[in-house]
């Protein structure tokens, strides 16, 4: 049994809303900025995937209190837009849990804190520092939405919402839940800036997947949930089923706290299994949504898995980050929607530029938006520290 | 220059938290990675940020630090050129 | 669903299981109970140990001591729940961050903070290129991390997964937590007379804690590992009828034992009382959290402890054959777990 997508919700820097994120394919306008609300020094010499509103506005937008967490805000207004999506009826029948993931959870908050708290033990406000761990958002967010049957928080760094894509999966398939909202957020935070920044593989300018001359990449923020269905819940439902998350696989590169091996093993083990879940061949996808931070190390032992699980004869493929930014945590959540959309509109989504190949890899992203007739299965790929990698694939129903 | 060179093989041994070398074992002429002293990717990174705090020097690039970062007397050339 | 557990390390305010459950526990003076660490070169190569961060010291002991205890033939994955992470690398990267005004800053610490650096470093140190996955959610993340764990054993019985609870305490994050009013005063008690003082807070603990589990039983198993639940909202009454639920679908009248988190906050511990008495249970009743302090992963401690009676028959005067362990965070968090004897 697979498991139905049925709707989502989305926020990064090209939009609040799908119809927004589409909007800037279409006008090739990458997210890609100076930052208005990041408040690094750094923020003069760097590009961000900021989304465009400030924590005033987006409480605003949803009645919240602006005190809270951008990681919250930013994660009620996908998840909100997801659970929205579901006719309400079948809220009241079903068993409905919401999994998100996130990397820093309240990080935001906790660096603003610090600020006083080093001063004096004794000083800093409470308030921020409650918002730290990863469980705070995740539980502020199923209250709000009254989802109460299961609740969870994945954090695996930067394939943390396609795990809980993954676990969302597998419990509908367990059959303990009928309905999951499953996906992550993650908002900008100094801490995660400066930490990329000491590993030298941030790229002041726009970063450049799958370019021999990538320097690094560029970080951005945001959330996205999609809305996962058991065959059976989805039987009441109209006629609105988008696709199947019909192959999910993760595995551990086990080679080094932040880079990925050389030759890619645990990118390939991750593409392969998932092929073997969805009982497909390489041949069989039509496009590949990239992890394609942009960092050397990255593109090059993903491309390398890619080469060695297709053999030369590459399916559509490109990077989005170099739209989005790499929203870390949301990342895998993000793409994941947008290979919905690839599955259900035959959107194919480019790489922002793309001039000179990787010698050894011959990868040829894509470079334009454009809808193409039949997509009928979509890899979208997560990969992070810690080693952990997964891979999603999205059939058509 | 000796004692730059000593005084950044004992920097070394203590930023890098090297708890089985001591500081007049390391040679000036072995590598301090790979296969030398047995350092990695993120060391070199750790040395780099090192030879900012200490000497006021910043190194860039990624790609400079083989060359540079190649052992005690590699460095120690690029400080004597680069010092202020 | 249901799984065994063949295997067990931990790393705790106890130096072994069987010593917090003897007559002479190890106890601790003051509001702040720490591990006692084992000598760490006996599990990783002292080249390597330079960099590593004490939380990951503390799973690296404790998930090898897991591997030899069971004995499997390999490891097919590696789940970790922490309900706080690595916070002595987020900490120095953060602090760093600030006093240095975002300039000159290292990266060993950043790159150790995410909360999947455990579970990364103990499949690092196994070449595990299996499942890996990180639960981060409160008082839950354990328990996230089992029944993930059961989901994978269901589809898959014949494998070897370690399962492993994990959360440290240092100077900062008792701090922190402190002025939140958690815990008691240092010079009220031991932590053998927490259950007795009847006043608010509790006492702040750490540990690491992890499991071999797989679906095929063998001979070292300590137990099976029958149900996993977690309540997300809900009241005492709520998880009282789930736990009367999971005991009817596995034919069960009653448990010999109940396990249960009270942490000697008389404002926390009168749910697990109203717990205890509509539960009405016939068997005994223990509490483990004198013994590990309270912490997010504290349930693994716990289940640690309620799988080694059922292993061990140190019998409390009859010999359990059920256990059933309930844990909670008031107003948020419930879980349930139900032990038997295999």
């Amino acid at each position: 049994m697979n498991a139905l997508v049925t709707g989502g919700g989305i926020i990064c820097a090209l939009g609040t809303s799908e119809a927004e994120v589409l909007a800037s394919f279409r006008a090739h306008r990458s997210g890609m900025n100076a930052a208005e609300f990041l408040q690094t020094r750094h923020r003069a010499g760097y590009v961000f995937g900021e989304v465009p509103l400030s924590n005033q506005a987006l409480a605003e937008r949803h009645h919240l209190s602006p005190t809270l967490s951008r990681t919250i805000l930013l994660s009620y207004h996908a998840a909100r837009a997801a659970y929205d999506t579901i006719p309400a009826n079948l809220r009241q029948v079903s068993r409905i849990g919401f999994i998100s993931a996130t990397s820093v959870g309240g990080m935001d908050k906790t660096e603003q804190f610090f600020e006083d708290y080093l001063v004096d033990k004794a000083a800093g406000d409470l308030g921020q520092v409650m918002h730290h761990d990863c469980g705070r958002a995740t539980d502020f967010v199923a209250r709000e939405l009254g989802i109460k049957d299961f609740v969870t928080t994945i954090s695996t760094a930067c394939s943390s919402s396609a795990n809980a894509l993954m676990l969302g999966a597998r419990m509908l398939k367990a059959g303990l839940l009928d309905i999951v909202i499953a996906g992550g957020v993650d908002p900008l935070t100094r801490f995660t800036f400066n930490g990329f920044n000491t590993l030298m593989i941030v790229d002041p300018e726009q970063c450049k997947p799958l370019d021999a001359t990538r320097e690094g990449l560029n970080l951005g923020e945001g959330a996205a949930y999609l809305v996962l269905m058991s065959e059976q819940a989805a039987q009441a439902l109209p006629a609105s089923v988008h696709c199947r998350l019909s192959g999910y696989a993760n595995a551990n590169d086990a080679f080094h706290q932040t880079a990925l091996s050389d030759q890619g093993e645990g990118p390939y083990l991750a593409m392969q299994q998932a092929l073997q879940k969805a009982d497909l061949q390489p041949s069989d996808i039509d496009y590949i949504n990239m992890h394609g931070t942009g960092t050397r190390n990255n593109d090059l032992a993903e491309g390398t898995a890619i080469r060695r699980l297709f053999g030369g004869v590459y399916p559509k493929l490109s990077s989005t980050k170099s739209f989005t930014g790499h929203t870390l945590a949301a990342s895998g959540a993000i793409e994941a929607y947008l290979s919905v959309l690839t599955v259900t509109g035959g959107y194919v989504f480019p790489n922002f530029s793309f001039r000179q190949p990787v010698e050894t890899l011959d990868l040829i992203p894509e470079t334009e938006f454009y809808q193409h007739a039949t997509m009928r299965h979509v890899m979208s790929n997560s990969f992070g520290f810690g080693g952990n990698c997964s891979s999603l694939i999205f059939s058509r129903t | 220059m000796d004692a730059l060179k000593a005084e950044l093989k004992s920097l070394l041994v203590e930023h890098l938290n090297l708890t089985t070398v001591k500081p007049e074992e390391i040679g000036d002429d072995q590598p301090i990675f790979g296969d030398g002293l047995g350092l990695d990717s993120i060391d070199a990174l750790e040395v780099i940020v090192l030879l900012q705090q200490h000497y006021g020097i910043r190194l860039t690039k990624a790609e400079n630090g083989p060359k540079v970062l190649y052992s005690v007397n590699t460095i120690a050339d690029y400080i004597t050129e680069h010092r202020k | 669903m249901s799984f065994y557990i063949n295997g067990i390390g931990a790393v705790s305010p106890q130096k072994s299981f069987a010593e917090a459950l003897s007559s002479k526990p190890a106890v601790h003076y003051g509001n702040q109970l720490h591990c006692q660490e084992p000598d760490y070169t006996a599990f990783i190569d002292a080249r390597q140990l330079r960099r590593l961060s004490r939380i990951v010291k503390l799973s690296i002991a404790a998930s090898s001591q897991a591997v030899q205890d069971a004995a499997p033939a390999i490891i097919d994955g590696v789940i970790v729940g922490t309900g706080w992470g690595c916070i002595e690398d987020t900490v120095t990267f953060l602090e760093k961050m600030v006093e240095n005004q975002e300039e000159a800053l290292s990266p060993t610490a950043f790159i150790h903070s995410t909360h999947n650096t455990i579970a990364a470093q103990v499949a690092f140190q196994l070449k595990c290129k299996g499942y890996n996955t990180t639960y981060s959610h409160r008082s839950i993340s354990f328990e996230s991390a089992l029944l993930d764990a059961a989901l994978l054993l269901a589809e898959t019985p014949a494998q070897t997964l370690l399962v492993g609870g994990v959360d440290e305490l240092t100077n900062t994050s008792f701090s922190i937590l402190s002025r939140f009013d958690l815990f008691k005063q240092p010079q009220e008690l031991g932590s053998d007379s927490l259950f007795s003082l009847g006043t608010a807070g509790t006492v702040a603990g750490e540990g690491s804690v992890f499991f071999a589990v797989s679906g095929v039983r063998t001979e070292h198993s300590y137990c099976q590992v029958a149900a996993v639940q977690t309540l997300s909202f809900g009241s005492t009454d709520d998880a009282v009828e789930a736990a009367r639920k999971m005991l009817q679908r596995h034919g069960l009248p009653a448990v010999d034992l109940l396990l249960l988190g009270n942490n000697g906050d008389s404002k926390e511990d009168k749910h697990y009382d109203s717990f205890e008495t509509n539960f009405t249970q016939q068997g005994q009743t223990l509490k483990f959290k004198h013994l590990c302090g309270e912490y997010p992963t504290a349930s693994a401690f716990g289940l640690g402890l309620g799988a080694t009676l059922l292993k061990q028959n140190l019998s409390l005067g009859s010999v359990p054959q059920s256990v059933l362990f309930y844990n909670c965070s008031p107003q948020s968090h419930q879980a349930l777990v139900l032990l038997r004897a295999c």
